[in-house]
């Protein structure tokens, strides 16, 4: 992958992700960025077309994960296993308008996850021109 | 390999069409009255709720009990206690109740207990994620009940929040020599706060650990846990 693909790729994927209601997954990825390369004199650092897309990458998929409704069951059985008595068959939010959205009803990334994972393990294959 | 511009466009045509596949189901999107991505911040306090009746069960030995047992019902927003909301109840090695656990639910802050006769308005009280009150507390119990607070942060951590929740540990405590927080090891069996409340901070990225030793001089024990 040439510097200028990267470059390309890495535009189009921040374009799509901002089209499509992720927008908000870019803001923390830069924030993250800025937090973890800021050097003491508050400059950043510079870095390659092709690291500033797989740190991009890396980071979406990370943030991804931690927002992905597929934790449901992991979240209800790990609430459960340290209770001498009771149980809780789920997990619902009570909103303002005094609604109710159950938690299992939120979406997974698990394929979007897994398809940016792909992608990711591609281009790092692919040659360094 | 090399790639190709056959390669580049190809790849650029599997982005776009797996993130609009996805587009329903952005953070952007809005559920109900509350967005997304505040939902998906739900989970991750239920995550926290576990982490920490576990670690109160291995670590200290308590027995937790869960009060009106079935469906746990969170909160968009804290309110006072409410005892007919599923809640726990907190029990030693000798069977004596030690403190109950609440979500979602307001506390009276040290400022407003500080000036004394201060009519009751939005800063008097703050809201916790997740509380441990000592027992039998109701409407919004004192800083001074509080024995652990727990914030969660289920999103990219920015300097300005470490400074928010130094805001919060202060309503919560005045900075102090190492106390006795009544706690074998878990949160922690001292504590740099007086009335000795461990103040936890929980947070997806990792980029908390860089505050550590910051929020330890505060008595704010951070955390960086995963789902």
């Amino acid at each position: 992958m040439t510097p200028e693909q990267a470059t390309e790729i890495y535009e189009h994927l921040i374009e799509e992700m901002e089209k499509n209601g992720f927008g908000d997954i870019t803001r923390q990825v830069f924030t993250r960025q800025q937090e973890r390369y800021e050097s003491p004199d508050g400059r950043q650092e510079r870095f390659s077309p092709r690291r500033i897309l797989f740190d991009y990458m890396d980071d979406s998929i990370n943030i991804l994960e931690q927002m992905s409704g597929h934790h449901y069951q992991k979240v209800l059985s790990r609430l459960n296993e340290n209770l001498v008595e009771g149980y809780i068959s789920e997990i619902e939010v009570e909103l303002n308008d005094e609604s109710i959205y159950p938690l299992q009803e939120l979406p997974s990334y698990v394929e979007l996850i897994n398809e940016l994972k792909s992608i990711r393990s591609e281009l790092s294959e692919s040659r360094n021109n | 390999m090399a790639l190709t511009p056959a390669d580049v466009s190809w790849i650029k045509t599997r982005i776009t069409s797996i993130i609009s596949a996805n587009s329903t189901a952005a953070p952007a999107s809005i559920r109900r009255i509350l967005p997304l991505k505040d939902l998906q911040g739900k989970l991750y306090e239920a995550w926290v709720l576990g982490e920490m009746i576990q670690q109160l069960s291995v670590n200290e030995k308590y027995s937790i009990h869960l009060i009106n047992s079935g469906t746990y019902r969170l909160k968009q927003k804290g309110t006072e206690i409410k005892r007919n909301y599923p809640y726990f109840k907190v029990f030693d090695s000798k069977n004596t109740l030690i403190g109950e656990i609440f979500t979602d639910t307001e506390f009276s802050s040290l400022s407003h207990v500080r000036l004394r006769g201060a009519p009751w308005l939005g800063p008097s009280f703050h809201e916790l994620d997740i509380v441990l009150f000592s027992p039998g507390k109701s409407g919004r119990p004192s800083f001074r009940n509080v024995l652990i607070a727990v914030e969660c942060k289920a999103t990219t951590i920015h300097k300005s929040t470490f400074r928010e929740v130094l805001g919060f540990r202060r309503e919560l405590g005045l900075l102090s020599h190492l106390n006795p927080t009544g706690f074998t090891s878990w949160p922690a069996s001292t504590i740099a706060s007086d009335p000795p409340s461990v103040h936890l901070f929980y947070s997806t990225d990792r980029g908390i650990l860089k505050y550590t030793a910051n929020a330890a001089h505060f008595g704010i024990i951070v955390n960086h846990l995963p789902m």
